[in-house]
């Protein structure tokens, strides 16, 4: 018999037992439908994770600092550190976690510097602001970081360099403040001026000033002075007005992009005389080439041996899609054994077929079809059903994502554009072609029993 | 020519054996009619079964048209079969849910004919059996003698040299079962295939050229031309 007509021929047999033929694909149908969301989730979540990473990370940059914790992929280290200098504490989870990192110095930077693969180091100020406010308006807290051309914020109106920083004394300014701050909208607020103000803590060097004060008429006064938080106000041009991008990593309010050297002297400002000037979790460190993973790695490689500990954007990256990886992979595994289960309707239904056929079967042996060929067409009819499990399920999955989408996008705010249900169809069709391959391995066992049948004892039966 | 030497088929073993044949020898004539006569259980369908190479004798020759079926293989006995022999059973064994056409083109199928040729051969078949109009039908809409007919029209489809029929009239009324035997000797005449009856029926028997007697798994008695 050629192949072709065993196929239509196993096609023809199932139409004649209609509903067990669909209720066995059905149970296929389920791992199919299952597996098509998971494999979709996995592509939209890759995709996503991607872009996220691509959208706040330079690839050439490494992040770098000095405890582990920086490379680290667990939870934080839960044993106290030897006492040092540049070990800092980082309050968590509402002030009740609390663990100890040891931070960058500025002479880790001076090191980092002077690399001759390294062509720019990028402090990460987070300057806290007192208030941002504008002539006859309100006054607004908020906070300052350095711009970083590899997050792309999303411009609503103004202009931000593609490649370099922000000139001096313009800032990029976030949506949420346009209205708060009294511009009629995103364009009005270009080339307009903010006024940001930050406050010095108590200070060691005003309580120098103050020892030298040695006239007790004034002390009182100079004390009182000397307690006062200072304060710096400085005034900015709006460059541009930047949207929160959905691929952005920050949560909360935005903060307000700074060229590195106002944020320098905020940051100054700010935290000079603290033990925490000048330390940082890490810095950013921009490679020469750095796009080429092979000349970042040999700067990886090269500042691990000096004791510190570096991340790549592709190590952030891995994380994130390992933890994607397995969700997935449980996932998964709840579509494999819906599979599994199905193999066994598949064996019993083929089984009851063979019985039922048995006389079927000592006639298509009578007629000289080889065994070969009588086990051959049970494992296509299998085969058939698991293609029509699987065409049902792979489409009722497609069909089911493809109107969840938008509303997925949405309730998970994952910005326009973005899909959390990906679906490939070469992947849908090795899908389907595997569906196939299970559904003819449960069909081994009966198509044997078939091929095994004695004609006369078959052809005996009434 | 069919040709079979000390041929026995024991069924079982050791303690539970059966000789459902019986050290038999018989030869049969190309193109002759012969009815194979006995009662239930004396072997007549095991000797038809042995002749046809559905199953294996345990012991002896069995030779069709030159060739000893019980010395080929599996896979060459079900070619030989395929190519040279029809059959024709007592429950039809049609598959009902199938058109007519395509009953008839099984054997051709597993022939590997192509599909057209396939057609013609099935078209002619059912026109030799008067079922041309039923050709799209399906097989269960069929009465029981036209199914009967169907079931000719399968077994001469390859246009065997010989038709092995197992107690064909045995499910269908005289009237039917009259018409289905004048077919299969017209068959046996035109086609001049050697045709092989299994019956229990006397009459019948005494119509076709010569009779083989089965008891016991031995032949008792031939009767009749072309068969010693």
């Amino acid at each position: 018999m050629k192949f072709f007509d065993l196929i239509l021929r196993s096609g023809r047999t199932l139409k004649s037992a209609k509903v067990r033929t669909f209720l066995t694909a059905m149970a296929i149908g389920v791992g199919g439908f299952t597996l098509t969301l998971t494999l979709a989730a996995g592509n939209g979540v890759r995709d996503y994770t991607t872009k996220l990473i691509s959208s706040n990370f330079d690839p050439a940059e490494l992040i770098v600092g000095r405890d582990k914790e920086i490379s680290n992929n667990g939870a934080p280290s839960d044993k106290p550190q030897e006492f040092d200098e540049t070990v800092g504490t980082l309050q968590g989870g509402g002030g009740q976690n609390s663990f100890q990192v040891k931070r960058v110095t500025r002479a880790d930077i001076d090191e980092l510097k002077a690399q001759p693969n390294i062509e720019q180091v990028r402090e990460n100020y987070q300057i806290s602001i007192r208030y941002i406010t504008r002539e006859g308006q309100k006054r607004y807290t908020g906070g300052g970081q350095v711009f970083n051309p590899a997050q792309k914020p999303e411009v609503k109106s103004g202009v931000t360099p593609k490649t370099g920083d922000i000139s001096n004394g313009s800032i990029l300014l976030p949506d949420s403040y346009v209205e708060l701050l009294g511009f009629k909208d995103a364009e009005d607020a270009i080339g307009k001026t903010v006024d940001i103000t930050v406050q010095q803590p108590f200070s060691l060097a005003s309580v120098q000033s103050l020892l030298q004060n040695q006239d007790p008429a004034t002390l009182n006064a100079a004390a009182a002075e000397a307690l006062k938080p200072k304060e710096l106000t400085a005034t900015y041009t709006i460059g541009a007005v930047t949207k929160k991008a959905a691929t952005s990593l920050t949560f909360g309010v935005s903060p307000i992009l700074l060229s590195t050297n106002d944020a320098r002297s905020l940051y100054e400002f700010t935290a000079k005389g603290t033990p925490d000037f000048d330390k940082f979790l890490f810095v950013y460190a921009r490679v020469v080439d750095g796009k080429d993973d092979a000349k970042l790695q040999a700067v990886r490689t090269d500042l691990e041996a000096k004791g510190f500990f570096v991340q790549s954007s592709k190590d952030i990256q891995k994380t994130i899609t390992q933890f994607v990886n397995i969700l997935q992979i449980m996932v998964g595994v709840l579509g494999l054994i819906t599979l599994i289960a199905s193999v066994f309707g598949v064996v019993n239904t083929q089984y009851i077929s063979v019985l039922e056929r048995t006389r079927e079967i000592g006639l298509m042996k009578a007629l000289g079809m080889s065994r070969k060929n009588i086990s051959r067409l049970f494992i296509l009819e299998a085969m058939w059903i698991g293609f029509m499990g699987g065409l049902v399920g792979i489409a009722g999955g497609t069909l089911l994502g493809v109107a969840i989408n938008p509303w997925l996008t949405t309730k998970l705010d994952l910005g326009a554009g973005n899909s959390l249900l990906q679906f490939s169809l070469p992947q849908m069709l090795i899908l389907l072609f595997s569906l196939m391959l299970v559904a003819a391995v449960a069909g081994l066992l009966p198509a044997r029993k078939a091929a095994k049948l004695d004609p006369v004892e078959a052809l005996r039966t009434e | 020519m069919i040709e079979l030497k000390n041929v026995s088929k024991i069924y079982g073993k050791k303690s539970s054996v059966f000789t459902a044949l019986d050290d038999v020898g018989v030869s049969i004539a190309d193109g002759a009619s012969v009815a194979i006569i006995g009662k239930s259980g004396s072997g007549k369908s095991t000797l038809m079964h042995v002749m046809s190479g559905l199953d294996h004798a345990t012991n002896g020759l069995v030779k069709v048209a030159g060739k000893d079926l019980n010395a080929m293989n599996q896979k060459t006995v079900d070619k030989f079969r395929n190519k040279q022999m029809g059959f024709i059973f007592q429950s039809f064994f049609i598959e009902a849910n199938q058109s007519c056409i395509d009953n008839v083109s099984l054997p051709l199928e597993i022939a590997k004919v192509p599909i057209k040729k396939r057609k013609t051969l099935a078209l002619e078949a059912l026109k030799e059996v008067e079922l041309s109009d039923k050709a799209e039908s399906k097989a269960r809409n069929l009465s029981g003698g036209q199914k009967q007919r169907l079931a000719i029209a399968r077994a001469i489809v390859n246009k065997p040299k010989l038709i092995f029929a197992d107690e064909p009239t045995g499910n269908l009324d005289s009237t039917t079962g009259e018409k289905i035997i004048q077919l299969l000797f017209g068959l046996n005449k035109t086609l001049g295939a050697t045709l092989v009856m299994v019956t229990h029926d006397h009459d019948l028997a005494a119509r076709c050229d010569a009779q083989i007697h089965v008891t016991d798994g031995k032949i008792t008695k031939i009767t009749g031309k072309g068969v010693k």
